[in-house]
């Protein structure tokens, strides 16, 4: 029996790139997988046939869902209990990282960022905690990138709503202790996202790319962090103890200190 | 199986000896240190899995000459140490900081001089290995409570330490990490029933739900995996049921 076999996981913008391979990862150790996208049927459908490559496509399934939408997130968690009986295991990945100027933010930038990233995550917490709450257990974990301990300048929306996310993350630890554990990662830049804005800006900061795996920041060669770290961090925290709650478990190389 | 050697200091203490015994169950090599329970540290090196496979070394961690010559004996004998726990940290008065007197004030420091005296000495062999170092800290160190500065310091002061080392050790491949713990599920030992101040923390613990206490077991399972995680350095990671939020 594989580590998570019988545990049914979903993971949110999941259709493609990083999401995709937290999905894949899960269902590669036994749990049933649902891949949550909003219109990329046919980025989902590509991992659908990569899970199904790696012989677990019978245990990955595609829900597209609006995640900004509550009432759209809580009929979600519903089909999920409907098809699968329980949610063991919800992960907020999706994200929108779009850049622009501050002075040139209007409201939908706004409201786009902090609905994806705070919003949409915290309605979908809350139907997925009344599931785990009356099954007895849970956990809850979302991937907040870097933005709890760096500003970036074109990011403003982003930033705030990431961070509101991490502190409903530690709100919701005790809240919903001891029944549903709540945790965060915050990995530095992993997969690109933002199409070499930050790369830019790393630059002009002083962050020099050494090599694939490491940078200097400051003159300190720290470790750069791969999705497969952030998938090893991910599974850890997924059957982490049950007394390890309300912590944001930065994945920097310890840039953080820096 | 790892085959890894690792030193578990401070492990005649509850958290040490299920460390050690956790460790050793999943193959590695267990360096058993003792301070002054010899006969425990020599029971327990005899009882793990793989015995025979295991090593004891007896040293004071506040001692820095005796560490170096301690973990130089043990290194020739045991070919080298490839990964550090340090679980040791001595009993620290509790009481007001107007309360302080010099004698409290050096044992408040005697975990965080035996931190540094032992991560100075292994840290060159560790490097050979890429190794890995997990010190057990304390959330006293960021929640702080009255009466009990002291503890809280120690862990906070050995805490900055660890994460130093992470920076300055990190472009040679060894990792730096702590655990910080909370109040845990020992069967002894429990600070909380020897001491009103400690106790005084349940209070806290209870208005905001910091359940379950994590069991030495627990403990021991995420120290392992610190151990191996690749992709953490630097880093502080809470057992405590919340109690840093």
């Amino acid at each position: 029996m594989s580590r998570f076999t019988g545990r049914v996981v979903l993971v949110t913008g999941s259709a493609e790139r990083a999401g995709a391979q937290i999905a894949l990862a899960f269902a590669a150790h036994g749990a049933t997988v649902y891949l949550n996208h909003y219109r990329q049927a046919d980025a989902a459908a590509a991992t659908l046939a990569l899970a199904a490559e790696a012989g677990v496509g019978e245990r990955v399934l595609a829900l597209e869902c609006d995640i900004t939408d509550p009432a759209a997130s809580s009929d979600m968690v519903d089909e999920i209990v409907a098809h699968s009986g329980r949610l063991d295991l919800l992960i907020h990945n999706a994200s929108t990282f779009a850049p622009r100027p501050f002075l040139e933010l209007e409201q939908h930038d706004f409201d786009s960022s902090i609905g994806v990233n705070l919003r949409g995550p915290f309605f979908l917490s809350q139907a997925a905690a009344r599931v785990m709450v009356a099954q007895g257990g849970g956990r809850i974990l979302a991937i907040l990138g870097n933005s709890l301990s760096e500003v970036w300048p074109d990011f403003a929306p982003h930033i705030v709503a990431k961070t509101g996310l991490g502190r409903l993350m530690e709100q919701l630890a005790v809240t919903l202790s001891p029944t549903v554990q709540c945790n965060s990662i915050a990995p530095t830049q992993f997969f690109r996202s933002d199409d070499g804005a930050n790369d830019a800006l790393r630059l002009l900061r002083g962050e020099t790319p050494v090599s694939a795996g490491t940078t200097q920041v400051k003159g300190i060669t720290v470790r750069e962090t791969s999705i497969d770290d952030v998938i090893d961090v991910l599974l850890f925290l997924a059957d982490a103890p049950a007394s390890m709650t309300g912590t944001t478990l930065p994945i920097d190389g310890g840039r953080v200190l820096i | 199986m790892t085959g890894r050697r690792v030193l578990v200091a401070g492990a005649t203490g509850q958290l040490g000896r299920t460390i050690a015994s956790d460790l050793a169950a999943e193959g590695y090599r267990v360096a058993v240190h003792c301070h002054h329970q010899r006969a425990l540290a020599d029971q327990l090196a005899a009882s793990l899995p793989g015995a025979g496979e295991h090593a004891v070394i007896q040293v004071d961690l506040a001692d820095g000459a005796a560490v170096d010559s301690a973990i130089a004996d043990l290194e020739q004998r045991w070919g080298g140490v490839d990964d550090l726990v340090n679980a040791a940290w001595p009993a620290v008065p509790s009481g007001a900081v107007t309360g302080y007197d010099d004698a409290g004030l050096d044992a408040a420091l005697l975990g965080y001089r035996g931190h540094a005296h032992l991560s100075r000495a292994v840290i060159p062999g560790l490097r050979s290995s890429k190794g890995s170092l997990v010190f057990l800290g304390g959330a006293l160190a960021t929640r702080l409570h009255p009466g009990l500065g002291l503890f809280g310091a120690g862990k906070a002061a050995a805490a900055t330490l660890t994460h130093v080392i992470a920076l300055e050790e990190g472009p040679n491949d060894v990792r730096a990490n702590v655990l910080s713990l909370g109040r845990i599920a020992v069967d002894s030992g429990d600070l909380a029933e020897a001491d009103p101040v400690f106790a005084s923390l349940d209070e806290v613990g209870a208005l905001r739900r910091v359940l379950p206490l994590p069991t030495p077991q627990q403990v021991a399972a995420t120290v392992r995996w610190l151990l191996e995680a690749e992709a953490i350095t630097g880093q502080t990671i809470s057992l405590a049921g919340g109690e840093r939020v």
